[in-house]
């Protein structure tokens, strides 16, 4: 199989989980437009929903492997830091998810501890990468043509895990502004996704 | 899932999973760490492999092996290891090596 085919296959159970947990989400949501759901419900299943992918994403983390280098020690750094990151993400996900499961009648409170929970975590996490990427970049000078090249599955966790950092921001701006400001941070989120995918789609034709 | 408990259940191929949460090593490298043949060893590599918790590359003339273990399973290797997990050895790779070492002791 050519390295290629290897990756893309790699990339599917991710990508049906993405599938999945979004479907799970708008459902939920068209089920509380349509009333079969009431407001309380709907919030608890999308908050726990998104607790899950937390812990889904998490979990998945510290298994996508980088591409060793000629100098090990190079590669020690960021797989540890993978795994401290994974565990952090599982741990925030888990405590937010249940959060949602067993919230007592007052729901505000829970929206703001939760996403507060999963932005902390989220926020540790890039502080994470950001040090080893400076650790990495302070080697890699002196070794030249040990640049890892970016592996699609770590920037496509990263985008989901961006993705989740949004959805905790929403929950954020419900909680302090109240829906309408919500809507605005959903649809600023719906013009960048799709000015990214146009900007990926037109530079891959050019 | 159940390549991975099988993995999980041998003290030898949890050892290596400890050694590689340091860093990554080489099969030689690993292998100095233990009182096992060297055919012994790359069995358990094998179902490390099969299992999906490690990762193998070469890395100029050795074999490199680097972990690839997801929060789940790092969790039932502690598990493991606080329960001491041992189910006799019934994968066939590792059983036929050593039957094989046997003979030509």
């Amino acid at each position: 199989m050519s390295e290629q085919a290897q990756t893309f296959r790699s990339v599917i159970p991710l990508l049906f989980g993405v599938a999945v947990f979004m479907g799970a989400i708008i459902f939920t949501a068209i089920a509380k437009k349509t009333g079969q759901l009431d407001y309380d419900t709907a919030n608890r299943v999308a908050g726990t929903i998104l607790g899950l992918a937390l812990m889904v994403v998490g979990n998945f983390l510290p298994k996508i492997t980088r591409r060793l280098t000629s100098r090990l020690q190079n590669s020690v750094k960021p797989a540890k830091t993978e795994r401290q990151v994974g565990q952090i993400l599982v741990l925030a996900g888990l405590v937010s998810a249940a959060l949602w499961i067993i919230a007592p009648i007052d729901l505000d409170y829970i929206k703001l501890l939760s996403s507060m929970i999963a932005l902390s975590a989220l926020i540790t996490a890039t502080a994470m990468w950001i040090r080893d990427a400076y650790h990495g970049a302070t080697q890699s000078i002196r070794v030249v043509g040990d640049v890892q090249p970016l592996n699609p599955l770590t920037m496509m966790s990263q985008i989901i895990l961006l993705g989740l950092a949004w959805a905790s921001l929403i929950m954020l701006a419900d909680f302090f502004w109240g829906d309408t400001a919500a809507l605005w941070l959903a649809v600023a989120a719906a013009f960048v996704n799709a000015g990214v995918v146009g900007f990926f789609y037109t530079r891959r034709h050019i | 899932m159940s390549t991975v408990f099988k993995a999980l259940s041998d003290p030898t191929r949890r050892r290596v999973l400890e050694l590689l949460k340091d860093q990554p090593m080489s099969a030689g490298d690993l292998a100095s760490n233990f009182n096992v043949s060297k055919p012994t060893m790359s069995a358990h590599f094998a179902v490390l492999r099969e299992a999906n918790l490690v990762s193998s590359e070469k890395v100029g003339k050795s074999v490199v092996y680097q972990l690839k273990m997801s929060v789940l399973e790092d969790a039932l290797l502690g598990f493991a290891e606080s329960f001491g997990w041992e189910m006799r050895m019934s994968d066939e790779s590792t059983a036929r090596v050593d039957r094989k070492e046997i003979v030509s002791e």
